[in-house]
């Protein structure tokens, strides 16, 4: 499969706000890139709304919705809605029912607009999620090549032997997926939006969701040396990148 | 060691662990202002959700949070933590953390928060674990925020202690409430008493200005209206516009002042029934007040002072009746409660001496004097008596004339009677009267002397005449008058007074008034009397003898000089004896004091809740009291939850079985300082351990932990205490001064049996190593309690112990400071079984590992050799002339020894000797009779007599060899009796117990696995032997010689 990069999340460069927020769980939490961290409401009573606004003149672009792992929305109906104002009016872009806690992404045509909502229609408990992600999609032109690597689960332990021989280990936390994929072939073009692609993560910096080449979802960070993707040629205006993705806790 | 739940217990118990930190740090803003706010935050190195909480991933770095007993004494070396945060991350409602840090223009009151004192809870916690199973590891204050980037910043952090350092709360006298409070008094804190203290100082918040007098005075000058000069401007000053002093006994009003001159102006003398006396220059002249208050301590939450027993002034005591005690006294200052002396006047006091001597003594002298001395004076008497002469003198001299007494001369002239006869013819006429030319004279003889009064006496008779001279009747003849000296005489007998005169003769003439018809023959004058009555002076001359009669009075002094000189010899032979009494009683000159007034106090006790000793109402002296209630109410820590409670029973029964007690005016000092003095003094260690206070005695206590080198992160590092830090002769000062802080009022000295002690590298020590230190324990009154703290300090320094540096894993994450380990490694195996003890702790928390620094303990009990202390209070009738306490003491060579005079009595199972008086001047005369009846080396009854030397100086060691288990049996004569306050092992009373008429004491045992301390006190002399299994004592405590008596 290919990998698909869900770079540029629109919920970290607005304003997010929602319908209320329980002490110390801040909706910041949807986009601060910490999927430990979660947002929770203040009730399960009704129509409940997280949304984005981008600010006044200026409008994002979006073909993907994402929430990540450790949401309770499972069987609630939910919606993506768009406004041009904060008085509307709305339009509904996207719907979908969780089925599990699992991360999940959705797909939608490519819609430019100020105001983006998260609409959980009628929460079956007070609604609490780690992520939201509003982004612009971005599937690599192919799979992994030869000599692409995953590694993973990577336990994060400290060993010890003691005098006597005998180990001690201790789990400093939870294992982790690294990935490095070889992707080649690639034209100005694709090589131009994976780096629009890098650069929307500020070079690196901010997790993001990486459908991985078993169609998996990951948060991952690039793994980058010195903040940089290097494009190797490939005959003549054809392109080949390594790709190193290590997933973010 | 900390207790684990199952859960902890079984995850620390595998060799393979998640470890999880969590932070709590709760931000104050203006903490201690009248509406502090908080924010807490919950930190930890990841996102996490536990124990019901969620933590943030804030946490870059650990760091190795640690704090630390010193090795070898009770000082404490803080907790620290220095712990790296991110400054990336938004939190608290703020960009990242250093927003949330009051401080310039960023000073939002809903989001700023100071750093400093910022509280943290750091805790551990096991991958699974809920809330409960999670261990406290460290309370800490945040002290700094360092190394502040965008991205990360360290908080610096120290044990709950940097908050208590300078945290005393204590009052100080100040001007403000009292502004006639003595000098010395002034910025002087109340201090907390606790114990039975005596001859404390005491505090004069209005004890009046007090100057001295510059002149000398008389009774009358400066009189009324004059002026008093003094010496202190700042007195004068300070003294109101007009008022009263006191000087001497007297009463001054003074109705001005003169502060630049320095005098009181318009006096009264002798003022409010006063008597005006002279006084001397330099006298104190005192303010007279209604009132006067001496604060003698501070009550503190509900604890009052008990009592006040006693005050002094000038170290006199001060009669009850002169003053009143104010134990809770809440309105001199707001918020404080004072203990408060008042007088109702000046307490100063007269001093002066009643004696009488009332010699009783009888002298017998039976000596006999023989005196040849022959004495040589050739002093001259100056004599200035006065002679005062009363004697009468009886004189029978004749005395011609008596010139008080009226003499009579008769005339001398002519016999009496006499008569003249006149004729007519001689009469002539005067002009008024017929009067005779010749006159009657009488004459006298004349007398020597000076007349002083004479009276003449004549006596007349008158007729008339015929011609022949003979008398005729008057008829009608003209009748004769008698004239002379002016004035007529009548007929018959006639005085004159003739004043200071006398006449050798006087004249008298006859005179006719109308001679008209004149007699015939003349006339007749017959003159029968004439005499002078008179009295004179004259000079006499007395001659013959005279004597003197009466008694003389001499006056005066005489002046004795010169020079006497004696010579020879003087023998005395024989004996005298004296017996009798000698009283001396009168008075002596009195002389006023204006003494400073000290009391004896009987400190705080405990609330009616019994909140620090259990107990409601307790006298608190036993040092966990005092110093619990001390950092409960000085230092604030008031919350239960902050203590151990374990430890701080567990020592206060150790305590109360040593009678360990303090008496002191607690007073502020820093805490590190008040927690090292408390340590020394209290014989426990006062710190901090998971986030509570622990209070531990200082003793041998079983280990908790092996380590092998199976479970060691590290190869162990040994080093031995330095050579520097020996000590093996102390100087113990105890008993502070009341008054005199670090002076001592009792010492004593120390010294290691040197012979006992080598070497590391194999030199034995000798007299020239001794090396002194000085143990201070002001708050130790009692000798046999600075002996036992002294014999147990000494014996920790008096030897190199080792010091090994271990590093260990999460099995061993329950381990506190004080716990005993044993190292079971290759390494120590030369050493033979060792224990040590935790002194220092590091928790290395990003490698999950425990860095422990131990300190060699005294040797444990052996089951086989059992080397520990024992206590043996024997008490010995009267015939066995011995009450005494034998002490045993293991490692200790003995060269005393005992002997039983009832050996037949005795079943002696095992093998006793004695062992080496610690004081060699102590040694002596015990002697133990080593009669195994038996033979058999098993557990059994022990009966010990010792016959007492006569100095009963004597302090003995017994080193008994093979006890299995202890227990104490105790089997008394029949007909006697024994009682025991406390239940527990000693409550069987062997196989006769018998009826109870004494007071007996028996500490508890405090656990079952050969730890603690038993004593039994016999406190009546009994005819009875006493058969008592020793128990041991692993904490060294030795015998002290107070409380002994001598069975009389």
């Amino acid at each position: 499969m290919k990998p698909i990069l869900y770079t540029g999340n629109i919920v970290e460069r607005g304003t997010v706000q929602s319908d209320g927020a329980a002490a110390g769980k801040p909706v910041t939490r949807v986009a601060d890139g910490d999927i430990g961290l979660p947002w929770v409401d203040t009730t399960a009573t009704g129509q409940r709304n997280v949304w984005v606004d981008s600010g006044s003149g200026l409008q994002q672009t979006a073909d993907a919705w994402l929430i990540a792992k450790g949401h309770n929305l499972v069987g609630v109906p939910c919606q993506i809605q768009t406004a041009p104002t904060p008085t509307g009016p709305w339009t509904t872009r996207s719907a979908f029912t969780p089925s599990s806690a699992e991360a999940f992404r959705v797909s939608m045509p490519a819609i430019t607009e100020r105001l983006w909502y998260f609409v959980i229609l009628s929460p079956n408990q007070i609604p609490t999620f780690t992520e939201w992600v509003l982004s612009k999609s971005l599937t690599l032109p192919s799979g992994p090549q030869e000599p692409s690597l995953v590694t993973g689960p990577m336990g994060n332990i400290q060993s010890y032997d003691s005098p006597a021989g005998y180990t001690w280990t201790r789990k400093k936390g939870a294992p982790r997926w690294e990935g490095t994929y070889l992707i080649r072939d690639l034209t100005l073009a694709q090589r131009g939006d994976l780096e629009a692609a890098f650069s929307a993560t500020d070079e690196g910096v901010r997790p993001f969701f990486l459908e991985d080449a078993d169609g998996i979802l990951r948060w991952v960070y690039w793994l980058t040396d010195g903040g940089k993707l290097a494009f190797q040629a490939e005959g003549i205006t054809r392109w080949r990148v390594t790709l190193q993705f290590r997933e973010g806790l | 060691m900390k207790t684990l739940t199952a859960q902890a217990s079984r995850a620390s118990g595998q060799r393979w662990a998640e470890l999880i930190y969590l932070l709590e740090l709760k931000l104050w803003r203006d903490k201690y202002g009248p509406a502090p706010t908080s924010l807490t935050l919950y930190l930890s190195d990841r996102p996490r959700v536990e124990i019901g909480q969620e933590w943030l991933p804030l946490v870059i770095d650990w760091g190795s949070p640690g704090d630390a007993l010193n090795p070898s004494n009770p000082e404490v070396t803080v907790g620290s933590f220095d712990v790296t945060l991110t400054n990336a991350y938004p939190i608290g409602g703020r960009a990242r953390f250093s927003d949330l840090i009051r401080h310039g223009l960023n000073n939002d009151p809903a989001t700023t928060y100071d750093i400093l004192f910022a509280e943290a809870t750091l805790r551990l916690l096991f991958r699974g674990g809920v809330a409960g199973d999670d261990l406290l590891l460290f309370r800490f204050l945040v002290e700094e925020a360092r190394n502040v980037t965008a991205d990360s910043l360290t908080l610096r952090m120290t044990g709950v202690e940097l908050a208590l350092e300078h945290g005393e709360d204590c009052y100080r006298v100040s001007t403000e409430n009292f502004p006639l409070c003595d000098p010395d008094a002034v910025n002087q804190p109340v201090p907390i008493p606790f114990g039975r203290l005596t001859h404390q100082k005491t505090l004069g918040a209005t004890s009046g200005l007090v100057d001295i007098l510059t002149i000398d005075m008389t009774a009358t000058s400066p009189g009324t209206g004059g002026t008093l000069p003094l010496s202190d401007h700042a007195v004068v000053d300070r003294l109101p516009p007009s008022g009263m002093v006191q000087i001497d006994e007297e009463q001054v009003w003074y109705g001005a002042k003169n502060a630049t001159a320095l005098t009181l102006n318009s006096i009264t003398r002798g003022y409010n029934g006063t008597t005006a006396t002279d006084h001397s220059a330099g006298t104190t002249v005192f303010q007279v007040l209604s009132e006067y208050l001496y604060l003698v301590g501070e009550n503190r939450g509900n604890h009052r002072i008990q009592s006040i027993p006693a005050v002094r002034s000038d170290g006199m005591l001060l009669a009850p009746s002169s003053y009143t005690v104010d134990l809770g006294n809440t309105t001199l200052v707001s918020g404080r409660n004072f203990a408060v002396l008042r007088f109702p006047v000046k307490p100063i006091i007269s001093k002066q001496v009643t004696y009488q001597v009332q010699d009783t003594i009888t002298v017998v002298d039976t000596t006999t004097v023989t005196d040849s001395t022959g004495v040589l004076d050739n002093v001259g008497v100056a004599d200035s008596i006065g002679v005062s002469d009363g004697i009468g003198v009886g004189d029978n001299i004749g005395v011609g004339v008596d010139p008080t007494v009226t003499e009579r001369t008769e005339h001398t002239t002519t016999q009496l009677p006499y008569s003249v006869r006149w004729s007519t013819g001689q009469f002539t006429y005067t002009g008024s009267h017929y009067q005779t030319t010749s006159n009657l004279t009488i004459n006298w003889s004349s007398v020597t002397g000076t007349p002083i009064e004479n009276w003449l006496t004549v006596g007349f008779k008158l007729t008339a005449c015929d011609a022949s001279g003979n008398d005729i009747d008057w008829g009608t003849y003209q009748r004769a008058q008698i004239y002379a000296g002016g004035k007529y005489f009548a007929e018959g007998s006639n005085t004159l007074y003739l004043g200071a005169n006398y006449y050798t003769s006087y004249g008298f003439a006859l005179t006719l008034a109308n001679a008209g018809n004149w007699a015939p023959g003349g006339y007749r004058l017959r003159c029968t009397q004439g005499d002078q009555q008179y009295r004179r002076s004259q000079s006499v001359s007395k001659s013959g003898g005279a004597y003197k009669s009466g008694g003389v009075g001499k006056t005066g002094s005489a002046g004795k000089t010169g020079t006497v000189y004696k010579t020879g010899t003087v023998t005395k032979t024989g004996q005298s004896t004296k017996s009798g009494s000698v009283q001396l009683v009168g008075n002596s000159s009195a002389d006023t004091v204006l003494g400073e007034i000290t009391a004896d106090v009987n400190g705080l006790k405990d609330d009616a809740s019994g909140t620090i000793s259990g107990t409601a109402n307790t006298f608190l002296e036993v040092p966990h009291d005092i110093l619990k209630c001390l950092l409960r109410e000085i230092w604030q820590e008031k919350d239960p939850a902050l203590y151990d409670a374990a430890s701080w029973t567990a020592t206060r029964q150790a305590q109360v079985t040593a009678t360990y007690r303090w008496a002191l005016m607690a007073v502020p000092i820093s805490f590190a300082e008040f927690r090292r003095a408390a340590g020394f003094q209290g014989r426990a260690e006062l710190y901090q351990e998971g986030g509570r206070w622990v209070y531990k005695w200082r003793a041998v206590t079983p280990a908790l932990v092996s380590f092998t080198e199976r479970n060691l992160a590290d190869e162990v590092v040994v080093d031995w205490s330095p050579r520097t830090e020996l000590v093996t002769e102390l100087d113990i000062g105890y008993d502070e001064a009341g008054a005199r802080a670090g002076q001592w009022q009792q010492s004593l000295t120390l010294r290691s049996d040197l012979t006992q002690y080598r070497y590391r590298y194999g030199l034995q020590r000798t007299r020239r190593d001794l090396k002194g230190r000085t143990l201070e324990l002001p708050w130790v009154r009692d000798t046999a309690m600075a002996t036992r703290l002294g014999i147990y300090w000494l014996g920790q320094w008096e030897r190199e112990r080792l010091r090994p540096r271990i590093r260990g894993f999460w099995d061993v994450i329950g381990l506190d400071k004080t716990d005993t380990i044993t190292l079971n490694i290759p390494l120590l195996t030369a050493y033979g079984a060792m224990q040590f003890t935790v002194r220092r702790k590091t928790y290395e928390l990003d490698e999950g590992l425990l860095m422990l620094e131990c300190e060699e303990t005294d040797p444990p009990p052996q089951e086989h050799e059992l080397l520990a202390a024992y206590r043996i209070p024997l008490a010995f009738s009267r015939s066995m002339a011995a009450l005494a306490r034998i002490i045993m003491q293991p490692d200790r060579a003995m060269t005393a020894s005992l002997y039983t005079r009832l050996a037949h009595e005795l079943t002696l199972p095992v093998a006793f000797f004695m062992g080496w008086a610690r004081n060699p001047s102590q040694l002596a005369k015990y002697q133990m009779h080593r009669t195994a009846v038996d033979g058999a080396m098993t557990a059994g009854h022990y009966g010990i007599t010792i016959a007492w030397s006569p100095t009963k100086a004597a302090l003995v060691r017994v080193r008994m060899v093979l006890v299995s288990t202890l227990s104490a049996l105790i089997v008394v004569t029949p007909g006697l009796a024994v009682s025991f306050q406390t239940s527990g092992l000693y409550r069987i009373l062997g196989t006769q117990p018998r009826t109870v008429p004494g007071t007996y004491r028996f500490a508890a045992v405090r656990t079952p696995t050969l730890t603690g301390l038993y004593e039994f006190i016999p406190r009546k002399i009994l005819t009875a032997t006493y058969y008592i299994r020793p128990i041991w004592d692993t904490a060294g405590v030795l015998w002290d010689t107070a409380g002994l008596t001598w069975d009389a």
